[in-house]
């Protein structure tokens, strides 16, 4: 009872994703202003032929920084966790 | 672990790091980058860990000097960082097009980032591993 | 192109699936690796151009560059994406670890009727 109810509600949920995602036409487009930015710029400010690299390591480095941030964080979480779980256990 | 295992490691190890250090330095001409090659790194010193035990793979990677060289790291990166957007003009890209030496702070943020992401997962692969 | 909506549109479901349902507590990791891949999909596959070319500057492509390479824009943000997943699945693994070893079970049902 409880997983016919579950499986209603995935179908429903998936009928929503499709409605919403296959009435535009996706592909084709002319002239994206910001991906037209970066892919005429990139070469002449970099140097590196790699778009998605200088996008990611020179045009948006904030981010990248942002996302460094949170990998240490893990890395220093798992490591509390794990002290935690020997100092409990005597 | 394993015979087959354990053999197929002792021979494939080398060029697992050799291989991700390539995909590393060759950031800025092909696709890749930092995080790939680190992953790629970690991945084969996991392998170490898993078919030879812990202290076998301690031999080469400690786990102090994970931490150590991961602080020392990310500190470096974010002061690499903020310095990039207020010094704009000194970093223009010299040397070949196309070539290995080009776009130097692209390679050089690639290397950091690459070390950096190697060292976490190895530590969080070791601490999950442990006793 | 529609194959590919479709296709996200399962894996997101399948995800969502495993998360809900099964009463392991590793399954359930994996299924939040799922979904979170599915989205990776729907972002990179907004990008995309008809008859694109990946966005990589060479020597033979220099003329036609601008106007046939796909969106370089989502493919940075889904890299930043997949660490951010990474770094999830390991601390969900850590805390796993430690419920392992104090509670001596894995199944969820267990653990609910467990007093402290």
């Amino acid at each position: 009872m409880k997983g016919f109810l579950f499986i209603i509600c995935l179908i429903a949920l998936g009928g929503m994703f499709l409605y919403v995602f296959l009435s535009p036409v996706f592909g084709v487009w002319e002239r994206k202003e910001v991906a037209d930015y970066y892919l005429d710029n990139a070469f002449e400010r970099t140097g590196s032929a790699n778009v998605v690299s200088s996008i990611v390591w020179d045009f948006r480095g904030f981010d990248t920084l942002g996302e460094e941030t949170v990998l240490f964080t893990a890395a220093v979480g798992v490591f509390t966790i794990v002290i935690f779980g020997m100092k409990r256990g005597k | 672990m394993d015979v087959i295992i354990r053999n197929v490691t002792k021979g494939l190890l080398p060029f697992i790091i050799v291989f991700g250090v390539y995909i590393l330095l060759h950031g800025h001409l092909t696709p890749g980058g930092s995080f790939p090659g680190g992953v790629i790194i970690a991945s084969g010193v996991a392998l170490l860990a898993i078919s030879f035990g812990l202290r076998k793979a301690e031999r080469l990677v400690k786990e102090e000097t994970a931490h150590v060289v991961e602080g020392i790291v990310a500190l470096f990166l974010v002061l690499v960082v903020l310095f990039e957007s207020f010094a704009r003009d000194m970093l223009t890209p010299t040397g070949m097009a196309f070539g290995l030496w080009s776009a130097q702070h692209v390679l050089l943020l690639n290397v950091v980032g690459g070390v950096m992401v190697s060292m976490a997962l190895i530590l969080i692969v070791f601490l999950l591993m442990k006793e | 192109m529609i194959e590919v909506y479709v296709g996200m549109v399962l894996i997101a479901l399948t995800g969502m699936y495993c998360m809900v349902w099964k009463k392991n507590m590793i399954k359930k990791v994996i299924g939040l690796g799922i979904f979170t891949n599915s989205i990776h999909l729907l972002l990179i596959a907004i990008g995309f151009r008809t008859n694109g070319i990946p966005p990589i500057l060479t020597q033979v492509n220099a003329d036609y560059f601008a106007m046939q390479a796909v969106d370089p824009l989502p493919q940075a943000l889904v890299l930043t994406s997949i660490v951010i997943q990474l770094s999830v699945t390991a601390l969900a693994l850590g805390i796993v670890t430690l419920a392992y070893r104090h509670l001596k079970t894995l199944d969820t049902e267990r653990m609910n009727r467990l007093r402290g």
